[in-house]
């Protein structure tokens, strides 16, 4: 699984730092915050954010800033609320990348934080579905 | 609150890390070692581009929209070249500019209204050069690493340069409009502008060489809105060139 997410998230900054706007990072960490839980996220965040910035010829550490904060407002949110749901991951996906497209500069942001939030929605099914079929601590 | 302690140090090491990273990144500290990784990554970001960007097969109405688009550049030149003579009888000695120099560089990523190209400070870019493709503006870089640079397209909502019309050397400021829109502004009244017509930059070039040349072509005329009530009139401009079908671009060096 380790290796599944791996893949995952170089294909995504790639794909972010070559051909689309859209905010794949950003959801990508979102699913992983969901199913780990723990500070083992930031360093992904931050490594992330930097590999994106290198990719993307923007100032080094001011995505790995966006993506540290937006995980520690998530870890901070399932203190207190239940955070493995679908209307969360819409609504954390839609208002995370509505901000990091306005704080980015990239326009249409309603509709890519749309198709963003459809794919995190897609991502968190299929990770639900990994975990209730194989039962596995992903 | 147990779990509050275990992820809150982690959060503080590394947004620590981050902000010292940024703002190190700001002062070009790690110009050489984001230089030595993008000269890594570059191969990579051009085989990914690759993938995801095909170009379709031209069909015989895009040729036909192509050889259109070189006959009103014709025109233009044409144009062009009926003033520099009505000029050269009117001065004995014109100054001619120093040739300008084309740097070609490859697009390796490409976002709603900006392209990343292949080349940076080590090629000689600069910050505030112009991008160029058989004459068409395509746009004016914006930032400069070690390799790469980022270009904002001609349609994005924060280019600005002053051009004029080539049949009727009308004057107006171009204005990208995002979403492949180009806005000719700030055209007086009594200026005449024509559907089809080829608008130029009329130059804009600072003390250090850099900026737009004039001559270059923006785009051609597809609608004219002009009220009676308004101070100016306004013109819809269409590019030449399909950007999202570009994979080669030209840098034009200082104009010195």
């Amino acid at each position: 699984m380790v290796f599944l997410f791996s893949i995952l998230l170089i294909i995504f900054i790639f794909l972010e730092g070559t051909v689309t706007t859209l905010p794949l990072v950003l959801i990508y960490l979102l699913c992983l915050t969901i199913a780990k839980r723990d500070a083992v996220v930031f360093p992904v965040a931050f490594g992330a954010g930097l590999f994106l910035d290198l990719l993307a010829a923007r100032t080094l550490g001011l995505s790995s800033i966006f993506f540290i904060l937006f995980v520690f407002l998530i870890l901070l949110y399932q203190r207190k609320y239940e955070i493995n749901s679908y209307p969360f991951v819409l609504f954390a996906s839609f208002t995370g990348s509505c901000i990091y497209s306005v704080f980015f500069g990239h326009g249409g942001w309603f509709l890519q934080s749309l198709i963003n939030s459809f794919i995190a929605l897609v991502i968190f099914g299929a990770l639900r579905y990994y975990k209730k079929n194989f039962q596995t601590r992903i | 609150m147990q779990r509050k302690a275990s992820f809150f140090p982690v959060f503080l090491i590394f947004i620590v890390l981050a902000i010292l990273i940024f703002f190190f990144a700001q002062k070009g500290l790690f110009g050489g070692l984001t230089g030595f990784l993008e000269q890594a990554t570059v191969p990579l970001q051009k085989m990914t581009f690759g993938i995801f960007h095909t170009q379709g097969d031209q069909t015989s109405e895009e040729k036909l929209r192509e050889e259109n688009n070189s006959l009103l550049k014709e025109l233009a030149k044409q144009k062009g070249l009926e003033k520099e003579n009505r000029a050269l009888h009117d001065q004995f000695e014109a100054t001619n500019p120093d040739p300008k120099k084309l740097l070609p560089a490859t697009i390796i990523g490409m976002h709603d209204e900006e392209i990343v190209i292949d080349k940076g400070t080590s090629d000689g870019v600069k910050a505030g050069g112009v991008i160029v493709y058989k004459d068409n503006l395509i746009g004016r870089i914006v930032q400069v690493s070690g390799h790469l640079s980022v270009v904002d397209l001609v349609t994005n909502k924060s280019t600005s340069f002053t051009a004029e019309t080539a049949k009727t050397s009308a004057l107006g400021v171009i204005k990208g409009q995002g979403a492949g829109g180009i806005l000719f502004d700030n055209a007086v009244l009594s200026d005449k502008l024509e559907k089809d017509d080829v608008v130029v930059t009329k130059g804009d070039i600072d003390a250090s060489g850099l900026g737009f040349p004039p001559g270059i072509v923006v785009g051609k005329i597809v609608s004219v809105n002009k009220k009676a009530s308004s101070l100016f009139q306004t013109a819809e401009i269409q590019s030449l060139v399909d950007f999202s079908q570009l994979t080669v671009v030209f840098v034009l060096s200082e104009l010195k």
